[in-house]
């Protein structure tokens, strides 16, 4: 009884064996498969793989790395810049207190420099106007003596001369010169 | 109300070659990439050293997007950088191409025909990954181009020794001890395995896609069939959804599979061994 059913049993997957190779090549019938489809397919695949490579893929991927290498060098350069920047700014930070001390220096050497000048013109002016006030002084006595001189010999022609009118007839010349260079001898001491 | 076949059907022919609804959807959106690959071409020249504007800009932003996705499976922008082509394309196509299967006139533009003297509709256009040949091409191709990458980045020797791991067998008998043969051993038979498991790759990849992308098609034949209008509108929304998500499915699971085949194996030493060793010793007790 075991036999026989282990028989069916066999027999059954016999069939089903037979069955299956049978149909295979309808399994792929069904499905439609072709060989001369399948390496269409592929071609047409082939060909968008292709152009996709060449004119897509490969120059875009390039111009994106391209782009990012760009990119990192401009933030690496942006950050160069700032760090530079701040460099220069310490650096005219120091330059110009540098320049600010010296200017300070500079201008307090000026100031004393100048004060030096100051005095040195106000005594040459002092001395100068002393001088031109002493010449003055000098040639003013020199003309008034003159003044005096004139009018002291001036008057004793006018003295001689009225004297002279008054007494031409009394007293002889050498008499009459003598009177009259007493009388401006004495008016000459009044005055 | 007529379902759409499995299979794609043929709508003209060239000599023996059938061209199928499926193949002129997919031709058309060749040639949509083509025009628009041309438009960024263009466009990069024109905005060289320049801020980009526009449609650059708008894609610049999506691959900026999908790169940083790429960096969190490969954890390296330069593997990253050597995959886009592939997994980009990959997302893209599909996409696009479910998106364009949601389009009027997209399954019902087309001519009768009477086949086996039963007049049948057959429509003109029919989403492209609705046709197994075409999601199969395209797994295929990922699974060969994971094993030729993975070649060139780590050596054909140790690439295949993540398959036939006859140089871990080498070593263990170098220094047998019981342990380690019978790791090599069983490694021997988990590469083997790996073997069975990229032939797996393919058809999951190919049958995820296709059967999603074909499911949504008889979806939304029943509902328009059902009732015309309004009614089909969130499943239209649905679709777009599900072709979102299909083409981010198979271009990240692309991603891991290019990942791991360039992914160095990292060998179970004599070292490694002694410090899994000291590991599991209890730790004295006083």
């Amino acid at each position: 009884m075991n036999i026989q059913l282990l028989n069916e049993l066999l027999m059954h997957t016999a069939h089903a064996a037979e069955e299956a190779t049978t149909t295979s090549p309808d399994v792929a019938t069904m499905f439609g498969l072709n060989v001369k489809l399948f390496v269409a397919q592929l071609i047409n695949f082939g060909i968008v793989l292709f152009v996709l490579w060449k004119w897509v893929f490969t120059p875009v991927t390039k111009a994106l790395q391209r782009r990012t290498q760009k990119i990192e060098e401009s933030l690496q350069t942006a950050e160069k810049i700032v760090h530079e920047k701040a460099e220069f700014e310490e650096w005219k930070k120091g330059e110009i207190a540098k320049a600010r001390t010296e200017a300070a220096g500079i201008v307090s050497q000026s100031k004393l420099e100048a004060e030096a000048v100051r005095a040195e013109l106000l005594t040459k002016a002092k001395l100068e106007q002393e001088k031109i006030v002493q010449d003055g002084k000098a040639e003013l006595a020199r003309e008034e003596m003159q003044v005096l001189q004139d009018a002291k010999s001036k008057l004793a022609d006018l003295v001689v001369g009225a004297t002279e009118k008054i007494l031409r007839e009394k007293i002889t010349d050498k008499k009459d010169r003598e009177l009259a260079e007493a009388a401006v001898q004495a008016l000459s001491t009044k005055y | 109300m007529t379902l759409p076949p499995l299979a794609a059907e043929p709508v003209a022919h060239i000599g023996n070659f059938a061209i199928t609804n499926t193949y002129v959807n997919s031709f058309l959106t060749m040639i949509g990439f083509v025009i628009f690959a041309y438009i960024i071409k263009l466009a990069l020249v024109g905005y060289k050293n320049k801020a980009p504007k526009g449609v650059l800009n708008f894609f610049e932003s999506i691959l900026e997007v999908l790169l940083d996705y790429f960096d969190r499976v490969t954890r390296d922008r330069k593997k990253s950088l050597r995959f886009l082509p592939l997994v980009g394309t990959l997302f893209f196509f599909i996409l696009v191409s479910n998106w364009i299967g949601l389009l009027p006139g997209i399954g019902s533009i087309g001519f009768w025909e009477i086949k086996e003297g039963i007049k049948e509709f057959v429509p003109l256009f029919r989403p492209a990954n609705t046709d197994l040949n075409m999601t199969l091409s395209m797994a295929v191709l990922v699974v060969v181009v994971s094993h030729v990458l993975g070649v060139v980045a780590i050596g054909f020797f140790k690439y295949a020794n993540k398959f036939i791991k006859l140089g871990d067998l080498y070593k263990a008998l170098r220094n047998p001890t019981p342990v380690r043969i019978m790791t090599a051993v069983i490694e021997f038979f988990v590469g083997l395995l790996e073997i069975v498991s990229e032939v797996a790759k393919m058809v999951s990849l190919s049958l995820r896609l296709f059967g999603n992308v074909f499911a949504g098609e008889v979806l939304l034949t029943v509902m328009a069939s059902l009732v015309a209008y309004l009614v089909p509108l969130p499943f239209l929304g649905l679709e777009l959804l599900v072709g979102i998500v299909q083409a981010t499915v198979f271009s990240m699971l692309t991603l891991v599979y290019l990942t791991i085949a360039t992914t160095e194996v990292h060998e179970h030493d004599a070292v490694s061994h002694k410090e899994d060793a000291e590991m599991l010793e209890p730790t004295p007790t006083v």
